[in-house]
């Protein structure tokens, strides 16, 4: 059977999912580099009574890199909060069409985030804005934003379009949309996530 | 005019929430009909404004940065080798009691949860540790289940707490005062699971007994394995509680310490290899949980935006004031919505996709700001424990159908009775948010005595 809906979308996951992934991984050093930051700090304020300057603009300005940058990466894996009571019950044609609506609406609000969150930076960068302390300029920061929301629009089209393909025929396999964790699954991947002991430590005993 | 904004507002509402049954996405509902809300009330201009600063401003806020360290505490300690040690611990202290691992599962969860703010993957955890040794002593499985999913729990109480971070963000309130006035409810909680546990085992020896002693020696012996944990405790609580450094210093510094004993744990055994991927593992998932977080919070804050235009809180706060009832009546109504709504909702998602509305209410009620955040945490800490989506109980059953046989039996324990096993347990609970609103001074007394 002809699926070129199908190799289409197989093709933007595999280019997109790359770059998630980085923009993920660089907010977890950022989280990383900001324990450190926090250690340096401590040190230099308590042992050498001498406080980083700026601190605290430093912290504030890298935060955009893991409060926004990774948006897409989590859409991926369908980490965004939600009520999935009826959903779960749903199947075929009714499912995709409730998740279709979702990742609509979300483009519609992110083609409308988007150049908006552009303005704001527009405004930093013409009016030079910068941080207190530091007198850093905000912009790269803001510029952030609209990129990591663009990114997740592509994401979001890419979702859009996969369950697009299943509602035209539910018979296909998935493709490109996350997948409906029931109660059990969220559960096996909590248990996974905390594997770090797997036999309760043998030196304690 | 006020009278349409009011009903913009309430059609608003009606919208978010027929979004959010249908399964969108939190985050997208509520800027969606947020957006939406502003353009009816104010325009192009104003709401494009609004919606191109909130996911920035509202997000890049020093005060909120200490999420995602207190969120990494969390996944290294896992990696750190702390809970075998602790349960370790525990056990020689206060096995002998009747039920006695059942008690020692409940310390040890609560000296876990003061590095880990997250409450089903502290029963992961405590499931691989305390089910072998439960059952193969011969402990019923549905207490041993009950304990371990309701000692998860104590995690969202007990500091690091994310869900307590957010919640003082969204309400403005101190972020050190709220993981404080934590503290002593997680303890009234362990104590009335403990006394829970002994009752039931006096009451029905069958259903755990208590095991041998353990001599001073092996008592004192068994401490310097769980040290760790009590210099993370030290650096978070002497950091919020004097004041020396914020909390995103002590997150930073307590993150630092729980790093080194991963480390050093790694370098003992060989396995440096392994620890680096773990590593990446253990920061992609905090980035992950950070930012699902910071999304639901500008989302969110934009719908808030629109609330205030519409004058919704206002309104909501001045009916539920002047409704002629006993405001314990009202309190009671709010925390058994807040029981219904948590059985189908993740509790973060919940309490900042509600508490914008509820929260002024319960001021002008009269409530203080910092009891309502604990009480309001321990209710959406119930929810992880009932049925249908109770994510600890689904925990403990996935961990013990993986272990091996216990002295040649199957160690398996049904979800039917993870929640049979759990009942009391919710009982204990219910009883804990009573006395907690009867002696509401438990929570308030430690953040009253802070250093201004």
């Amino acid at each position: 059977m002809k699926d070129p809906l199908g190799v289409l979308l197989r093709r933007l996951d595999a280019l997109t999912t790359p770059v998630e992934n980085a923009f993920n991984l660089t907010a977890g050093v950022l989280i990383f580099a900001l324990m450190a930051l926090g250690v340096v700090q401590i040190v230099l304020r308590t042992v050498f009574s001498a406080p980083l300057l700026g601190y605290i603009d430093i912290v504030e300005l890298s935060m955009v890199g893991f409060a926004v940058l990774a948006i897409a990466f989590v859409q991926r894996v369908g980490g965004h909060v939600r009520m999935e009571l009826l959903i779960q019950k749903l199947r075929g044609r009714p499912l995709w069409f409730f998740e279709m609506l979702g990742s609509g609406l979300a483009i519609f609000i992110v083609s409308v985030l988007i150049p908006y969150s552009y303005d704001h930076f527009q405004r930093a960068f013409d009016f030079g804005d910068s941080t207190i302390d530091l007198e850093l300029a905000t912009w790269p920061a803001k510029l952030v934003v609209p990129v990591a929301l663009t990114l997740l629009l592509i994401r979001l089209c890419i979702q859009f379009l996969g369950y697009l393909r299943l509602l035209i025929d539910p018979a296909l396999p998935q493709l490109a949309i996350p997948a409906l964790k029931r109660p059990e699954e969220v559960a096996a991947e909590e248990i996974r996530l905390a594997g770090g002991e797997n036999e309760s430590d043998p030196s304690a005993r | 005019m006020m009278v349409d904004a009011f009903w913009v507002g309430i059609c608003g509402v009606g919208l978010l929430i027929a979004l959010v049954v249908v399964g969108v996405r939190v985050y997208v509902a509520a800027a969606v009909v947020g957006f939406l809300g502003l353009l009816v009330l104010e325009g192009w201009d104003v709401a494009g404004a609004i919606a191109g600063t909130i996911p920035h401003s509202k997000t890049v806020t020093y005060p909120l940065s200490v999420l995602p360290l207190f969120i990494l505490i969390g996944f290294l300690a896992f990696h750190a080798g702390l809970t075998g040690k602790l349960f370790e611990a525990a056990r020689r202290w206060l096995g002998w009691v009747p039920g006695g691992l059942a008690v020692s599962t409940v310390f040890a969860s609560a000296g876990f949860a003061a590095v880990s703010g997250a409450s089903t993957a502290t029963s992961a955890v405590f499931s691989r540790v305390a089910i072998p040794d439960m059952l193969g002593n011969g402990y019923s499985k549905r207490l041993t289940a009950g304990v371990i999913a309701a000692g998860g729990t104590l995690a969202s109480l007990i500091p690091p707490s994310a869900i307590l971070v957010i919640y003082a963000i969204l309400v403005e309130q101190s972020v050190g005062k709220l993981l404080l006035a934590g503290l002593l409810p997680g303890v009234v909680s362990v104590l009335i699971y403990t006394a829970l546990i002994i009752g039931m085992c006096v009451w029905r020896p069958e259903l755990g007994e208590a095991s041998r002693g353990f001599t001073w020696r092996e008592r004192f012996a068994s401490l310097p394995g769980s040290f760790p944990i009590f210099l993370v405790v030290g650096i978070i609580f002497g950091a919020l509680y004097t004041g020396v450094a914020t909390p995103t210093e002590a997150g930073a510094l307590g993150a630092a310490v729980v790093f080194a004993l991963y480390v050093y744990r790694a370098w003992q055994q060989r396995d440096l290899k392994q620890m680096g991927f773990r590593l990446k593992d253990a920061i992609t998932e905090t980035a992950k949980l950070t930012i699902m977080i910071f999304t639901l919070i500008w989302g969110v804050f934009l719908f808030v935006r629109f609330l205030g235009f519409a004058g919704l809180p206002n309104e909501f706060a001045n009916w539920v004031v002047g409704l002629d009832l006993p405001p314990i009546l009202i309190m009671v109504c709010i925390l058994l919505a807040y029981a219904v709504l948590g059985m189908f909702m993740d509790a973060i998602g919940m309490l900042i996709l509600t508490l914008p509305v509820v929260f002024p209410a319960v001021i002008a009620l009269g409530y203080d700001p910092i009891w309502f955040g604990i009480i309001v945490v321990k209710m959406a800490e119930i929810c992880l424990i009932t049925p249908p989506i109770g994510l600890n109980c689904f925990v403990v059953a996935g961990v013990s159908r993986d272990l091996p046989a216990v002295d040649g039996r199957d160690p398996a324990i049904p979800l039917q009775d993870v929640f049979r096993g759990i009942g009391p347990f919710f009982v204990a609970d219910v009883l804990t948010v009573i006395v907690l609103l009867l002696l509401p001074d438990i929570v308030l007394w430690l953040p009253n005595q802070m250093a201004q």
